[in-house]
């Protein structure tokens, strides 16, 4: 180390600078995921659902645009549906659209049922709008997904191409429909776009946003924290440089093992940034306050890395360790931060156990400890706490305690939910567009349902078609429900045309059913018929829309539809929910699980590594109390404050426990150095002497993680702002918790006299 | 096959005959016996890909036959196709009227047939047309048959005849001409096959 301090110190630099610059190069290529791939879960039989309908009916990611117009079945109304449909189809990436100006209807002819546009053109025809809205009155399952009720709001639905590879067409394809929503139009006329499509785009514009926003924002706050509180050059440009050497390597890692930042790991810059500042923060302060000759550069960083190496060794543990837990979920986008901040974590230790010595070693130790005056308030606040752990340290634990019951109380009011339109900000065009949609013509998010017989014969009997019919019923009946899309309604037109009725009516026996599923084997328009049910009749879709409600309500709202259609269909029959919608609320469901799992995974790792640091069940008990606490309050606030738990807040108490771990290592390992027997003495020295190191640190930490307040999800700022106030109130526990334990259940007192 | 079911393919090959015993008349008998028909040319409907049936142009003894063997599971849709072009070519037209009541009839007798489980194998419907003119006949015969596949070929195994018209020689003639050219890519060649038209 001495070599590495004198002689070794401009080597270390090249050698640091040459590999910041080769891992700088790979985390500038590091591009965003345009397909939110990561956000999935792995969920092998899932998958392999929703893989098999996506083979059998398409993809389900169609975009929906909804045109509002005052005149919706006048001549102008229709003349705009008809050129933006056929404009729009003409987008390179756009397989079909869907729409009211180019729906069929099937209607008797002269062998029986045909079919017949629904705007039949010309579009001038003063008889036109009473056709359409008599053609509309007739097939009532053309409301709802092509027309809205009130006849106002028209849906163009957009079938885009599965283009395996390519990332760059739904953006071209989203961006291309945007600049049409642009458009200049009369009064009364307006666009909205909606879809997974859309979702998935404007994640990864947001990230990259974020980008740009968040990293010279945190770099900002934290100088300007560190200035702050060092008031010296040194004291900004050294946390500075370990922050920028971590930051860089960690994600030349992130983009060395191909992977691309997520709704989850766009976070991870500015995190990484907070993590790195703890071990240089720690080291610079015991510099300055270290004793010794001014002269002495090298002994006098010596002693200081000796003091700190094994505290920070064993912070920088139990960080990655609470971070490293979060490798049990389920979902890529979360594991990889996990691993990543870890790794983050360890890389930061390492630069500040180098680079910081290294740097402190071209400077003069100064001359005396900091005066007290830039301190001041500080020390106030720490006398304070020193005092009432000192004189009232039963108090304070009731106290403590008390608000920790009342949280557990608030923590029984989280609920598991993921929302994905309101993740984003109320003003962002998705948030608002889909919501108009949901609003004006149907429901904006989908379930979907695949139904089959158990031994893999046709769907085509009388019983089967009924069977579907009444489970049609069911869901209908549903709350949320607006409406669902299937074979039925064909059957029914189909129906009715070849009889010749008016009603609306399945086929009543099983020769007219068997007909008509020939009749939709020769059908002359197919691919229509194919998203509904399989080629070979074997499976049968129902496509189920429902209010743009979160997983909470969703996730229940698709098991109750199952336990339906197990009651309608049978022990014959299997049915299976899938659908993009569907896995978001499959992986939400888990969520809680998953935290469950990680947070006891972290937990037992910290338990274990402060066991292992201070060798004494009385001390490890003490050290947890502190640290669940926050937690837990943590909790209550967001049941109080109707936080849902989601994607971004489940990762909060496992990334969280192990970093405000670090606080109590630090306080209690100064105590048990400077104890002598008196816990007061001990406490006093401990707070007055680690106080302001854990104060700045605390601060840097939530200031830095409330940079990411600034992002655009919903769930990646409550991430930060509660891991904020966690870790600030950790370290209210820890400055009066903490010694209040540690003197109440001091050992001596354990020990009658 | 079961003694059975032995029993009753006979019973049905005895009602088949005496069910066309009383529709074709001894007479045109002859020309409705296929056992020597030679093969002239062949062309699927509406292609080769997705075929409801099968045009030939045979030869029978003296006689030109243009024969329409017609496999589909919506017959009526390919008979309404049939009508429609039938009207066009034949506006007002008794013997055109006479014919499409007899495919329509035949249609719906050979629908009634169906097995109504969707699952049985084989539910398509299955029906004959044949334009026949000889020198000494002009005859339009419609029935029923059963196939055998092999090779991706049909190959009719028996045959039931349903109704027997003889409508003028001029329209027998006429027809014969407007399915090959409606249904063979090189009308030329098929119309070769058919005999002089008689102006």
């Amino acid at each position: 180390m001495t070599w590495l301090l004198t002689r070794g110190r401009v080597p270390f630099l090249c050698a640091l600078l040459a590999l910041t610059a080769c891992f700088g190069l790979q985390a500038a290529q590091i591009g965003v995921e345009r397909n939110n791939e990561s956000l999935n879960t792995r969920d092998a039989s899932q998958t392999a659902i929703y893989d098999r309908f996506k083979a059998t009916f398409g993809s389900d990611e169609d975009l929906l645009l909804a045109v509002t117009h005052t005149n919706l079945l006048g001549a102008e109304g229709l003349a705009l549906l008809d050129a933006l449909t056929a404009r729009i189809a003409g987008i390179d990436g756009v397989r079909r659209v869907f729409s009211l100006s180019n729906a069929q209807q099937i209607v008797p002819g002269e062998s029986g049922g045909e079919l017949a546009p629904v705007v039949a053109s010309p579009l001038d025809d003063p008889g036109l709008a009473g056709r359409v809205q008599a053609a509309l009155d007739r097939n009532p399952d053309l409301t709802g997904l092509f027309v809205s009720a009130d006849r106002r709001t028209a849906g163009l639905l957009i079938e885009i191409e599965d283009r395996q590879g390519d990332l760059d067409y739904r953006a071209a394809i989203i961006d291309a429909l945007r600049g049409i929503i642009a458009e200049p139009r009369a009064e009364g006329v307006s666009l909205h776009l909606t879809g997974i499509a859309v979702q998935k785009n404007d994640v990864s514009a947001y990230i990259e946003r974020d980008q740009r926003r968040l990293i010279p924002l945190a770099v900002a706050v934290l100088a300007l924290v560190l200035a702050g509180f060092f008031r010296s050059a040194l004291g900004v440009l050294l946390p500075l440089g370990v922050m920028g050497v971590t930051t860089v390597w960690t994600l030349g890692a992130y983009g060395l093992a191909g992977f691309q930042l997520n709704a989850i790991t766009g976070l991870l810059p500015p995190v990484l940034m907070v993590l790195s500042l703890a071990v240089s923060v720690h080291l610079i302060q015991g510099w300055l306050d270290a004793p010794g000759a001014p002269g002495d550069r090298v002994a006098r960083i010596l002693g200081v890395m000796r003091r700190l190496l094994f505290p920070c060794f064993f912070c920088s543990l139990t960080t990655a360790l609470g971070f490293s837990s979060l490798v049990t979920s389920s979902m890529p986008a979360v594991k990889q931060f996990g691993v990543f901040a870890a790794l983050g974590v360890v890389l930061a230790f390492a630069v500040g156990m180098t680079l910081v010595p290294v740097g402190l070693s071209f400077l003069s130790p100064p001359a005396s400890a900091p005066t007290s005056r830039q301190h001041r308030l500080i020390r106030r606040l720490l006398a304070a706490s020193d005092r009432a752990a000192i004189q009232h340290p039963g108090r304070v634990l009731a106290v403590f305690s008390a608000l920790s019951v009342a949280s557990l109380a608030g923590l029984l009011l989280v609920h598991n939910n993921t929302d994905l339109v309101r993740f984003l900000k109320s003003d962002a065009p998705l948030h608002r567009d889909t919501l108009f949609i949901d609003a004006n013509l149907t429901g904006a998010n989908t379930l979907e349902f695949v139904v089959a017989r158990s031994d893999g014969t046709p769907l085509t009997s009388l019983d089967a078609v009924r069977r579907m019919a009444t489970f049609e019923q069911r869901v209908l009946g549903r709350e949320h429900v607006t409406g669902v899309s299937s074979i039925l309604p064909v059957l029914r037109q189909l129906q009715r045309a070849e009889s010749g009725g008016e009603e609306l009516a399945l086929p009543a026996n099983e020769r007219d059913t068997a007909y008509a599923f020939d009749l939709l084997e020769a059908a002359p328009e197919p691919d229509r018929i194919r998203k509904l049910i399989a080629p070979d009749f074997t499976s049968a879709r129902f496509n189920v829309r429902i209010r743009a409600v979160g997983t909470a309500i969703a996730a229940p709202l698709a098991d109750a539809i199952l336990a339906d259609a197990g009651r309608v269909f049978g022990e014959d029959y299997t049915v299976s929910a899938t659908g993009a919608f569907h896995h978001v609320a499959q992986d939400s469901n888990r969520l809680v699980t998953a935290q469950v799992r990680s947070f006891g995974l972290a937990l037992g790792m910290v338990v274990v590594s402060i066991g292992v640091l201070f060798r004494s069940v009385r001390l490890t008990f003490i050290a947890l109390i502190p640290n669940l606490m926050p937690i837990a309050w943590t909790g209550g606030l967001m049941g109080a404050f109707g936080i849902d738990l989601s994607i971004g807040t489940a990762m909060i108490a496992s990334a969280v426990i192990g970093l405000i771990v670090d606080d109590t290592i630090h306080y209690m390992t100064h105590y048990t150095r400077v104890y002598r027997g008196d816990p007061a003495e001990a406490i006093r020295r401990t707070t007055a002497e680690k106080g302001p190191a854990l104060l700045v640190n605390n601060l840097v930490l939530a200031l830095g993680f409330w940079v990411g307040c600034f992002g655009s999800f919903k769930p990646t700022i409550y991430f930060s702002l509660l891991s904020g106030v966690t870790i600030l109130s950790a370290l209210l526990c820890d400055l009066l918790v903490t010694p209040a334990c540690l003197n109440l259940f001091d050992r001596r007192r354990a020990v009658p006299a | 096959m079961s003694r059975a079911r032995r029993v009753l393919l006979v019973l049905f090959a005895c009602a088949a005959v005496a069910e066309a015993e009383g529709v074709v008349p001894a007479r045109l008998a002859p020309w409705l016996d296929a056992s020597t028909d030679q093969l002239g040319s062949r062309a699927y409907v509406p292609s080769p890909e997705r075929r409801v049936g099968e045009v030939r142009i045979l030869r029978r003894g003296d006689a030109t036959v243009v024969q329409t063997l017609l496999y589909s599971k919506v017959l009526s849709r390919v008979v309404g196709e049939i009508r429609k072009k039938e009207l066009a070519n034949w506006p007002g037209s008794p013997d055109a009227a006479a014919y499409l009541e007899a495919l329509a009839r035949v249609q719906k007798t050979i629908w009634s047939r169906l097995p109504t489980d969707r699952r049985a194998l084989d539910r398509r419907q299955k029906m004959w047309i044949e334009f026949v003119l000889s020198p000494g006949a002009a005859l339009i015969a419609i029935g029923a048959f059963e196939i055998d596949e092999s090779d991706g070929e049909v190959h009719v195994v028996s045959r039931e005849p349903l109704v027997v018209l003889e409508p003028s020689r001029a329209y027998v003639e006429r027809n014969q001409r407007l399915i090959a050219a409606d249904s063979f890519h090189d009308g030329d060649a098929a119309r070769g096959l058919l005999p002089e038209a008689r102006e």
